[in-house]
């Protein structure tokens, strides 16, 4: 296997509030590859963002963050906003859920998109101002000369996101974080973005990581996906073997929990949706053992409810489809 | 008794310009959930809204159990309030933080004089808030003391404390988490058996929507463009741009979404104040031919219980 473009491993983030401190993240790791798509699946609250901010480093003071981030050779863990700030812009982009409040609404595009180009190029407004307009073009924005002169507000909410990778195409990076990048857009305008980054991840080479709590967009686009709960991985695999056989219960509740578009039977004849009791735990309260016991349907092991199970290779899988459940599946408990 | 109990004919709502609604043909059959679908913007909570009378339409009429609800008076409205309900999907917005839950549930009661007396409304408050499986000691906590499922719940339980015969779902499990959207599917659906509730359920998530309606309709640009048996509308769309939709969504399993034609739509939804001429989705329509730009669609059998607005069954205008 290649060198992974970035490698996090065991990172932690702990908030002080006033109720102690809230973990949130607890021990994550992953790897991503160069042209590869690994997706980051969860309920909200499970640390999705918090996660992909830690590694950007734009959290707040309030945040403690512990393990290891290795972005192309480098540490990113510990590093200065200074030197953070360049590798978010050249090697990193983000594009987030809600292009509204991550664009200036007082700045047309081609100032926004120029202060991105800037932030790792020395060009004139001119040259700018072409690529600007050929980035937008890339993006699958028509008339781009004209949007350059265009507002936020006077865009459709497709069309601002967009612009928003655009932005974050603006230095080339080699690792593109969605976080959440089509869940505000309808579904047609989401085919239209997927279609977008596939095309440029096909071009481009950028690993990309997709946080969403959509299965089905996960179903398409990852390699490689990882579903969290809690702050913790808790079970990863290759997007086949994961929807095909997935072995934590939590993983299974949540595939069980979505209805089927093309189910044939009508309304009246289907069954309940499968659905799992209570809800995800407050971070500043974590239960003891695992963090999904007061909910999980099998509480396989007396263990369950004193023991982090650890995340362990799914026996009778690939190698890499692991889980951190003491359920027994295939006859084996994975947490042996 | 008409089977229909709600109908809508040649219904517009206009705000200024924009032609939120612009002539919708509608029936909702008593006792069925007939599914809302759609685009953003598409005029979707506007048409809701209209078939309850919280918006004027600007033409046209809306019928309630064969009540004139457009021309009815004030008499008349409170009985249709009564008979009506409303949820949300944002359970936080559409309840007041500075009321106990249980108020919030009893509030209906006392505007419609029912349970009078305060221990027969306290019953029916811990009756309803059991009902959509809340604890009914809990009544006299707050809504921010409630997670985001749970407050859907509250809403749930105030929007049945009249007794209502209609309820318009609107969103309503738009701002939940998967696991928690499935616990609120699942009390719609039981509530309705029990109480043969007529339900419209606005949504722009089609699954959640098959899971739940008899009948789908489909609304572009103010209209409704296609309308028929849930099976039908998903499985064989008659109309290009429900074809696109049905495309578009996600199937949580990796083959075939690897696999699947998904029909990508060029360009935006045109603006509502100035839609375009002859068929409003020609603009992005893939199977646009030459009448398209001329003829304005009327909506017209395509088989047993479906009916599309699209001039490949046969050039119509309206
Ligand atoms: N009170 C109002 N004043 C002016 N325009 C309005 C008003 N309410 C709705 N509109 C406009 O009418 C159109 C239809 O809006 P509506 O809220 O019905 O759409 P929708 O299909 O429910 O969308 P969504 O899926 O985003 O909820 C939109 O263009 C909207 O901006
Ligand atoms: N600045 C903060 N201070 C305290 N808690 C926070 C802060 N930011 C996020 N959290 C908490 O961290 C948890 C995970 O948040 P997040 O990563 O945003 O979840 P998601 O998986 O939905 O992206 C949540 O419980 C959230 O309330
Ligand atoms: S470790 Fe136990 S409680 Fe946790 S998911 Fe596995 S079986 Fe359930
Ligand atoms: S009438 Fe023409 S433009 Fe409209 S949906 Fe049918 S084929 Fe497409
Ligand atoms: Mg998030
Ligand atoms: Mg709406």
């Amino acid at each position: 296997m290649t060198t992974p473009l970035l490698a996090v491993d065991d990172l932690h983030v702990a908030f002080r509030t006033r109720r102690g401190p809230a973990r949130v993240v607890n021990g994550l790791s992953f790897e991503l590859h160069p042209g590869r798509t690994l997706a980051v699946v969860g309920e909200s609250g499970s640390g999705k963002s918090v996660s992909s901010l830690a590694l950007l480093g734009l959290l707040p003071g309030t945040a403690q963050v512990r393990g290891s981030a290795i972005f192309d050779g480098d540490e990113l863990i510990g590093r200065s906003e200074e030197e953070l700030r360049k590798v978010r812009g050249a090697g990193i982009g983000v594009v987030f859920q809600d292009p509204m409040t991550s664009l200036n609404p007082v700045l047309t595009i081609e100032r926004q998109i120029g202060e991105a180009l800037r932030a790792h190029e020395k060009v004139s407004d001119d040259g700018i101002r072409s690529r600007a307009a050929e980035l937008l073009t890339e993006v699958g924005i028509p008339d781009a000369s004209a949007r350059l002169r265009a507002f936020p507000h006077q865009l459709s909410g497709g069309m601002r996101q967009r612009v928003m990778i655009a932005i974050a195409l603006a230095g080339n990076p080699k690792v593109l974080i969605a976080d959440e990048a089509t869940t505000a857009l309808d579904v047609t305008v989401q085919a239209q973005i997927l279609e977008l980054i596939e095309r440029l991840q096909d071009e481009h080479g950028m690993g990309v990581v997709w946080i969403t709590h959509d299965l089905g967009v996960v179903a398409g686009i990852a390699d490689h996906v990882v579903v969290m709960y809690a702050g913790r991985c808790v079970e990863e695999g290759a997007v086949d073997e994961l929807f095909g056989r997935p072995a934590h219960p939590y993983t299974r509740g949540l595939l069980g929990a979505l209805p089927v578009v093309d189910d044939p039977r009508p309304a009246r004849e289907r069954d309940e949706l499968v659905t799992m009791p209570g809800l995800p735990p407050d971070p500043a309260a974590l239960p003891p053992g695992c963090a999904f016991h007061p909910r999980c349907p099998v509480r396989a092991d007396a263990r369950c409810a004193t023991e982090p199970p650890p995340l362990a290779p799914v026996p009778g899988s690939a190698a890499a489809h692991r889980a951190a459940t003491f359920y027994a599946v295939g006859g084996v408990s994975s947490g042996e | 008794m008409s089977d229909v109990l709600v109908r809508a004919s040649g219904l517009r709502v206009h705000f200024g310009d924009v032609r939120a609604v612009d002539g919708v043909d509608l029936e909702v059959r008593r006792g069925e959930t007939l599914g809302l679908v759609g685009e953003s913007g598409c005029g979707k909570s506007t048409l809701g809204n209209a078939l309850l009378r919280l918006v004027e339409p600007s033409d046209g009429t809306v019928e309630f159990d064969g009540l004139d609800v457009t021309a009815a008076g004030r008499r008349e409205l409170r009985a249709l309030r009564r008979r009506t309900a409303m949820i949300f999907q944002d359970p936080y917005a559409s309840l007041d933080p500075r009321r106990t839950v249980a108020e919030s549930i009893g509030e209906p009661l006392a505007i419609h004089g029912l349970h009078k007396g305060r221990t027969a409304r306290r019953a029916r408050v811990g009756e309803l808030m059991e009902v959509v499986g809340l604890n009914p000691d809990h009544g006299g906590r707050y809504p921010h003391e409630f997670s985001g499922g749970q407050r859907q719940r509250v809403g749930i339980a105030r929007a049945l404390a009249g007794e209502p015969e209609f309820v318009v779902c609107d969103e309503p499990i738009a701002s939940l988490d998967v696991s928690v959207q499935a616990q609120v599917v699942n009390l719609l659906v039981r509530l309705q058996r029990e109480f043969g509730l007529t339900y419209l359920f606005v949504s722009h998530d089609l699954a959640a929507v098959r899971q739940v309606a008899d009948r789908v309709a489909v609304m572009y640009l103010g209209r409704v463009v296609e309308l028929g048996a849930g099976v039908s509308v998903s499985s064989a769309p008659a109309h290009p741009y429900t074809e696109a939709l049905v495309s578009a969504v996600p199937v949580p399993e990796p083959t075939r979404e690897r696999t699947r034609q998904r029909i990508v739509l060029r360009g935006d939804v045109p603006s509502p104040a100035d839609p375009p001429s002859g068929c409003r989705f020609r603009t992005r329509c893939p199977k646009a031919f030459e009448p398209c730009p001329d003829h304005d669609p009327v909506l017209q059998p395509t088989g047993p219980e479906q009916a599309a607005a699209c001039h490949l069954h046969g050039v119509t205008d309206l």
